[in-house]
């Protein structure tokens, strides 16, 4: 390999190149770390975050961000565990969980799009959503925290074994083909890209939109009735905080911030980056003080290596154009 | 521009439905009580809340309950309104024990009736402090270092290994409550493995917790301690989805309806008493005592102790 591919290399994979080096440096202090149960126990933890983290990338290449999602994760689980507590059965109570994260990302985006809103409306827009749903998940159950009467069947189902790994995965490898494969992904990179020409080519620029949030609001809706169904209750503050970590799983993956670009496939990569680092962590028996302060870390590192690539990607440009 | 218009117009509309369906019924001439209460949301405050709406209700108060968000400056700001706003009395519920002096000091200057409740404030403000309804924290975390022992001394092993999950760092319920159970468990053969796991009393943290001290340390555990009922909820299904459910010892503080139903389960060994709903609404007996002018404790305690299966009867549950 020359001395370019490398640094290409570093420069485009970094962060997986410093969890990697956790990963062996763990495995080689502690031998049950690097075992099939683990692995499987670490994409289990994560696929609650994974899950609604697919929703949150399309919103992000899309052009904007939903802060409602940890809002959602809270109210689907709340709706779903007191409909099984009252006897609804099960499917329709889990449906009952996902219309509720569907309805929220439809408000979403129908306000922003009311308001031609960019990400900073976005922004604000889905963090007073946030506030709205946080209290409304609060209502049914009077704040209290709710134990699910299900010993077993389809809902339990969904939090046990590796059910909660490939819904996690086959989302993700779902909307990775839409993202990359489809019209419907290109107009997505588009619209983010530049919202302005998109509108000029005559691409409905709301409808797409409105279609982001939805799915973002679906996703996070699911992944509160999986989180519900691996803890068999719900908690009304369960999502509580959720969109910062589901946002640091898209930017640690490597999806821009402004929009434009990304991959759902590399937003699976940054959720497992998390959980392999929360897991190797724990199991090395590092404080929670200092695990905060390595994920931060983590996370300035990535913020700083996608600010860094972009600058390069600009100077070569403009190199390989002087040049040319 | 309509659209915004008619948006905003939707909002107003949503908003007045919200606040009109929100609104408390008041007692005409009544008495008004103004609470801040730190945990809110929290499901131990859901209780506690209701408890201080009843009690109140029942002594002829009007109760004004607001979200402190675990924020003294905001539960500083809140109480000045009230104050302005004429209540004639306040309850607060401190979110930590460092952030209180402050408060207590600004609510001892409106020379109002007022109590705390649920968190002990702290000592250096304790003088002027008229009434504390609160629980022993260290109490608590002594009768679970008590706990352990009688567990082990009624199921004797070769190794006494614990996982303790806390609640979180930094949070001064959840160090006193540590403090209580290391006072106990000091220089016993108990031996904590991975100290300091904090599950923010969040389940699913507990759960993810477990499954990592399962990877690591699997049947060389021998009890678990968490520091709430919805962590230890969430640290059973970890135990349970890994096939180790009945081979720990479990214990846990509180008096959550998962608690019960897993010490009837004979799943969990015992809990520690903890009663939001007592202590809401003692908080109200001693505040209204205050108003009459009456004599009060300074500190009123909130009955704490195990709570086994077979009493869980005598206590109430949420």
């Amino acid at each position: 390999m020359n001395q370019k591919r490398f640094i290409d290399v570093v420069r485009n994979n970094g962060i997986i190149l410093v969890i990697l080096l956790l990963i062996i440096v763990t495995g080689i202090i502690e031998r049950n770390f690097l075992t099939f149960n683990n692995l499987l126990n670490v994409l289990r933890q994560v696929a609650v975050v994974g899950i609604v983290a697919c929703g949150m990338t399309y919103c992000i290449i899309g052009g904007a961000f939903d802060l409602s999602v940890g809002s959602v994760v809270s109210l689907a689980g709340v709706i779903t565990i007191l409909n099984i507590n009252a006897g609804v059965n099960e499917y329709i109570a889990v449906l009952y969980g996902l219309m509720a994260g569907v309805g929220v990302g439809v408000i979403n985006g129908v306000l922003i799009s009311l308001i031609d809103g960019r990400s900073g409306e976005a922004f604000i827009v889905t963090y007073g959503m946030q506030v709205v749903v946080a209290s409304i998940a609060l209502f049914p159950s009077n704040g209290l925290f709710i134990a699910g009467r299900v010993s077993e069947g389809f809902f339990k189902s969904l939090g046990q074994g590796v059910m909660p790994i490939i819904i996690f995965l086959g989302i993700a490898a779902i909307m990775e083909f839409s993202l990359k494969k489809t019209k419907y992904g290109r107009v997505m990179c588009f619209i983010g890209g530049n919202m302005d020409v998109a509108k000029m080519s005559g691409i409905n620029i709301k409808l797409n939109r409105i279609s982001y949030f939805a799915i973002s609001g679906l996703l996070a809706g699911l992944g509160g009735v999986v989180l519900c169904s691996r803890v068999t209750s719900s908690n009304p503050t369960a999502g509580l905080n959720y969109e910062m970590d589901v946002i640091a799983a898209v930017v640690v993956g490597g999806t821009e911030m402004s929009g434009g670009s990304g991959s759902v496939m590399r937003t699976v990569i940054g959720a497992v980056i998390m959980g392999v680092m929360s897991n190797a962590l724990n199991i090395l028996g590092i404080t929670a003080y200092h695990q905060q302060v390595v994920k931060g870390i983590i996370i300035l590192i990535a913020v700083a290596m996608d600010i860094l690539n972009k600058q390069l990607k600009l100077k070569e440009m403009a190199h390989d154009k002087v040049f040319a | 521009m309509k659209k915004t218009g008619l948006i905003v117009l939707m909002l107003v509309m949503v908003l007045s439905v919200v606040v009109a369906g929100g609104a408390k019924e008041k007692t005409p001439g009544a008495k008004k009580i103004f609470m801040s209460s730190a945990y809110y949301t929290a499901p131990y405050g859901a209780p506690l809340q209701e408890a201080v709406r009843e009690k109140a209700k029942e002594l002829g108060y009007s109760v004004q309950i607001v979200d402190g968000e675990e924020n003294a400056d905001k539960q500083l700001s809140q109480f000045k309104a009230a104050v302005a706003d004429g209540y004639d009395a306040l309850i607060y519920w401190p979110g930590d024990q460092a952030s209180s002096p402050p408060l207590v000091e600004y609510l001892d200057s409106t020379k109002l009736p007022w109590v705390a409740v649920n968190t002990v404030v702290d000592d250096s403000v304790l003088d002027l402090v008229p009434c504390m309804v609160a629980s022993d924290e260290v109490e608590i975390g002594r009768w679970l270092g008590r706990l352990v022992l009688q567990y082990f001394d009624e199921n004797p092993s070769s190794s006494k290994n614990m996982i303790y999950i806390e609640g979180s760092p930094g949070s001064s319920y959840t160090e006193n409550v540590t403090i209580g159970v290391m006072e106990i468990l000091k220089g016993t053969d108990v031996n904590i493995l991975n100290d300091h796991q904090y599950a923010e009393y969040d389940p699913s943290k507990a759960m993810a917790i477990m499954e990592d001290m399962l990877t690591k340390f699997g049947n060389r555990i021998d009890i678990v301690v968490a520091q709430d009922g919805g962590m230890f909820q969430g640290a059973y299904s970890a135990i349970q989805a890994a096939g180790y459910a009945g081979k720990f010892g479990l214990f846990c503080q509180g008096q959550d309806l998962i608690v019960k139903e897993k010490l009837l389960d004979g799943e969990l060994y015992a809990s520690v008493a903890q009663d939001p709903f007592r202590e809401g609404a003692l908080s109200v007996e001693m505040l209204d005592k205050i108003i009459k002018g009456e004599a009060v404790d300074k500190w009123v305690p909130t009955p704490t102790g195990p709570i086994w299966a077979a009493d869980v009867d005598d206590y109430s549950w949420f």
